[in-house]
């Protein structure tokens, strides 16, 4: 087995991670998207799993790195699915708004900032930790590259 | 000409701190995976244990050698294997997984250091080699 895979492996975590990052982006962009009386945009949310399983997006993949022996075979993370958070919208009262119900209550996202901007930071953690791991490999690949010399 | 004992363990060892920076950056992929449970790779011990095996082989051999001429048994060096196995006893957090980011990160680390001194040598006994081939 070369070294390969695990730059391959790191790539699937950076790709999780950008994805959730884009998510946690698109909740903040939407913080006040009313999408009608009654109806908001609801929170959306990363499943993440442990690949190989079913994944409706294009997350780069390594080869599967079975050898001989026991080894396991590692295809780093996938994407699941990308879910929308079931808890409950909030209802602001703003009589004026036309899209107000006969009580006044106008109906806003689920979306908490602060608790976007707290994924957010753990996304940008969790990506930074996956780069740590490609520029190990990346530098154990060079080395391994001198013994050619 | 190759399959000298130093070659061959610095090899095997090469080829587990290999498996042991995949299942690594595994563990790493999956840091936010609930219920996640990490990988992790052992070959030290059966690395030491064939070396000891091969020793003592080796010393009968020899004694064996004044009688009945050269013998060469089987290296057990030679199968020497990586594995990996799935620590599922364990949880660190709510959702049941057990990655610890700076765990695995502190063994990132130490793995990139025992792979690039492995190297190292595996470089220095080439340029032995080398010394011998050129005849300088």
């Amino acid at each position: 087995m070369g070294m390969y895979p695990a730059l391959g492996i790191s790539a699937t975590g950076l790709a999780a991670q950008r994805l959730r990052m884009d998510v946690i982006a698109n909740n903040l962009a939407n913080v006040d998207s009313t999408t009608g009386e009654g109806t908001a945009y609801r929170r959306k949310l990363l499943v993440m799993s442990e690949a190989p399983s079913g994944s409706q997006f294009r997350i780069p993949r390594p080869e599967g790195t079975q050898a001989d022996g026991a080894e396991a075979d590692l295809h780093g993370v996938n994407v699941q699915a990308i879910i929308e958070d079931q808890s409950a919208l909030r209802r602001v009262y703003e009589p004026g708004n036309p899209l107000a119900d006969r009580f006044g209550y106008v109906t806003k996202p689920n979306v908490n900032p602060v608790t976007e901007m707290v994924d957010m930071v753990a996304a940008s953690r969790s990506y930074q930790s996956n780069v740590t791991a490609f520029e190990a490999t990346k530098n154990m690949a060079k080395e391994a590259l001198r013994l050619l010399k | 000409m190759f399959n000298d004992i130093t070659t061959v363990t610095l090899t095997a060892a090469m080829r587990g701190a290999s498996m042991r920076q995949s299942v690594l950056a595994q563990n790493l992929a999956n840091a936010d995976t609930p219920g996640y449970k990490r990988l992790s790779v052992s070959f030290e011990g059966a690395l030491a244990s064939a070396l000891e095996e091969d020793r003592q082989s080796m010393a009968a051999a020899r004694r064996m050698e004044t009688t009945a001429g050269p013998t060469y048994p089987g290296r057990a060096i030679d199968q020497v294997d990586p594995s990996v196995s799935r620590d599922d006893t364990t949880a660190v957090r709510v959702d049941g997984s057990n990655v610890d980011p700076d765990n695995e990160m502190s063994e990132l680390a130490a793995n990139q250091l025992s792979y690039n001194t492995v190297t190292a040598l595996l470089d220095a006994k080439f340029s032995q080699y080398r010394a011998v081939i050129a005849g300088r």
